[in-house]
């Protein structure tokens, strides 16, 4: 069993990246900052993604649309995917656009019956054209989507059973959506079932205050990883039985490459803590 | 009309509220008036005329400085 640490790729953090590759077992880029970016860019990451394990991580196709997805998105994902090789490619459970709006981010969609069938047409349909199931992600909201019948664990698993990919599962996207909702991350985290997480990500927010003086906790990766985020990690590690893949996100306010390393080295000791618990309580399974 | 046109509708409707001014202004003044005027189901207009207006109004500033970017 081989748990990896891994952090998000971004243009400010490449010099600090590259002298450190050793620490870092795997990177994430951001997949429209390809897309957009020089052909020099592509090749400099595909060469990477030879000597390193790379995922693709997209923003702007919004899986959950009740719409279907714009093909000339995808058809850029599907050429960056064949160009790149990742060992994998995610995307957001949101909605990012509706008629010919652009919200400008990732919403968080109506958790619904029917929100649940568009979602899974849209996954299947970009597996489809990328030729591989993309990894879905859960998204932070500063309000409950209105419209929603499901609780988030039970219309994310459903997701997964329903198109067969697994959860990029954000810890701390989970942990800013149960404590604007006045909720308990750990329970909602003991929904989640370890068997349907593909990858995971920690980053960091910040308290905002709010207009009904009950601040909330926006997902800006702006900041260190909480505390908590780290203590939901290791609770995380202690029930799954799978090697996990742990990807570390900042876009901005970049520290020195030393803080970010000492992010790394602190999901690596979590996610040590919960696997020993686990041996403690089931024995020399691990 | 069909759960899957529904679902668009609120989702069409919340994309106007996050990204204009002037919608967020009518709906917060007369919020199950602009969900009816929206096409939303009787469930929907009922949800949207519940939501969580602080959190609506931070989650608006924080996706037009994501626009703005």
């Amino acid at each position: 069993m081989v748990d990896r640490i891994g952090l998000g790729w971004r243009a400010p953090l490449a010099a600090g990246i590259l002298s450190h590759l050793d620490e870092i077992d795997v990177l994430e880029v951001i997949a429209e900052q390809v897309i957009h970016g020089s052909v020099n860019r592509t090749r400099a990451l595909t060469t990477l993604a030879r000597d390193k394990p790379l995922y693709l991580h997209g923003t702007t196709l919004g899986l959950a649309s009740a719409s279907p997805l714009d093909d000339r998105r995808l058809d850029r994902m599907a050429r960056l995917v064949e160009a790149i090789h990742p060992e994998g490619w995610s995307e957001h459970l949101a909605f990012v656009r509706a008629g010919d709006i652009e919200i400008g981010h990732l919403a968080g969609p109506p958790r619904n019956e029917a929100t649940l069938e568009a979602t899974i047409e849209n996954i299947e349909h970009a597996a489809h054209v990328v030729g591989r199931t993309p990894f879905v992600e859960n998204v932070a909201s500063l309000l409950d989507p209105p419209g929603s019948t499901l609780d988030e664990p039970t219309w994310l698993r459903r997701v997964g059973q329903g198109s067969g990919a697994k959860l990029v599962l954000d810890l701390h996207n989970l942990y800013a959506n149960a404590k604007n909702a006045e909720g308990d991350a750990h329970a909602l985290l003991a929904q989640i079932d370890p068997a349907h997480v593909g990858l995971i990500h920690l980053a960091g927010g910040r308290l905002i205050p709010a207009p009904d003086r009950r601040p909330r906790i926006l997902d800006d990766h702006l900041h260190p990883i909480p505390g908590e985020v780290f203590e939901l990690l290791e609770a995380f590690a202690e029930r799954s039985r799978a090697p996990l893949t742990v990807i570390v996100e900042r876009d901005g306010n970049y520290p020195p490459i030393a803080e970010l390393l000492e992010e790394l080295r602190r999901a690596r000791t979590a996610v040590a803590r919960g696997r020993a618990k686990r041996g403690d309580l089931q024995g020399a399974r691990w | 009309m069909t759960s899957r046109e529904h679902a668009q509708r609120l989702q069409l409707f919340l994309a106007r509220l996050f990204t204009s001014e002037a919608a967020r202004a009518a709906f917060l003044n007369a919020p199950r008036d602009e969900a009816v005027r929206a096409g939303l189901s009787s469930a929907d207009i009922e949800s949207v005329a519940a939501l969580d207006r602080a959190g609506l109004e931070l989650a608006s500033i924080s996706y037009a400085r994501k626009r703005a970017k």
